[in-house]
């Protein structure tokens, strides 16, 4: 990494300042700011793909937004255009994997790629949960993405879907019995 | 038997649950639950937060990601011809409104010095007389192509 990015990478930087100097003909903006939103992408896409595809999809991501971003008019903030095109790539994964495999049954197929000395006592666990997750309305799904993979707060949760904090609890309440009861159905 | 919808007293309880997880303040199902629901949402959340925990990406695994997309967005930047660049408008969506008006302005400008001679020629108010007044139609049709042109352009948005 050059020094122009680590500066960039400093906070002080806005995501905007960034965009624009891209816009510009700098492609190390583009690097400061991928640095800064990959942990965010690459978290948001291990609770929703396969551990196998996970960098791939993240990669997905960041190309295309890479490829798009001239056309970004900064109507919105840049996290949330990054959001929206992170659960688009999710959407068009699994639009291509269905052709072979529904999205509830490609944790399964996820499943039966692993060894039987696998080490990660919770792999399974994750096999069950991400395919709970995606079996559930995409509402419910982005509220527990928010504040599991994000780490947002329940009022930043709130202002980010436009909605007030007790709306916001409920709905929080409602998507975690869904998650329970997908993942009881997994049982029956 | 079926609960009553939960309170808001339910849902934020739930909720300051879920923060003492993610804070690490809590690891097991939590002793004031008031029912067997209340403590199955939690356990669901506890098993979300064991299964996928909380942890830092590793550097060596960043710097290559980082350095694949930075070579695919260097192979972008020489595949796209600079002529381009004359299309990227980084304005403001008033500026671009403005843009648009002058181009049309100068559109029709233009339009209206081509089609002068033909609008006040003999040949075209004896085409006018047969009535097929082309002159005027192609030049009607031209505008009302340009507004929607124009239309389409402006509402467009990222």
């Amino acid at each position: 990494m050059n020094s122009n990015a680590s500066i960039y990478n400093r906070s002080t930087v806005s995501d905007e300042h960034l965009i624009q100097r891209f816009k510009q003909g700098d492609l190390d903006s583009f690097g400061s700011l991928y640095e800064r939103h990959l942990p965010t992408v690459y978290n948001r896409v291990r609770y929703v793909i396969p551990e196998a595809d996970v960098e791939d999809v993240t990669q997905e991501v960041f190309i295309s937004a890479m490829k798009s971003l001239n056309a970004f008019r900064g109507e919105s903030l840049f996290t949330t255009w990054l959001r929206a095109l992170t659960n688009f790539k999710v959407a068009e994964y699994y639009r291509k994997k269905n052709r072979k495999q529904t999205p509830r049954e490609a944790p399964i197929a996820e499943a039966e790629t692993l060894s039987d000395e696998s080490a990660d006592l919770h792999l399974e666990d994750r096999i069950a949960l991400r395919r709970a997750l995606m079996s559930m309305p995409e509402r419910y799904r982005e509220v527990i993405l928010l504040r599991f993979s994000e780490g947002l707060q329940f009022d930043q949760i709130a202002k980010s879907m436009n909605s007030n904090l007790e709306t916001t609890k409920s709905l929080f309440r409602r998507a975690v019995a869904a998650l329970r009861k997908n993942l009881d159905d997994k049982h029956d | 038997m079926t609960r009553n919808a939960p309170t808001p007293q339910e849902d934020a309880w739930l909720a300051d649950f879920t923060d003492s997880i993610l804070d690490g303040e809590a690891d097991s199902p939590p002793e004031s639950a008031s029912n067997a629901e209340e403590l199955a949402l939690a356990e669901s959340l506890l098993r979300l937060k064991r299964a996928f925990p909380q942890q830092e990406l590793d550097p060596s695994l960043v710097k290559r990601m980082r350095h694949q997309v930075m070579e695919v967005a260097r192979q972008e930047k020489r595949r796209k011809p600079r002529w381009t660049d004359i299309f990227q408008w980084n304005l403001p969506l008033s500026q671009r409104q403005q843009a648009g008006l002058a181009f049309a302005m100068l559109v029709l400008a233009g339009l209206t010095l081509v089609s002068a001679p033909l609008l006040f020629s003999n040949e075209s108010a004896l085409t006018a007389a047969a009535g097929t007044n082309l002159p005027g139609a192609v030049i009607g049709l031209g505008l009302v192509a340009l507004l929607a042109v124009l239309f389409l352009i402006l509402r467009r948005k990222s």
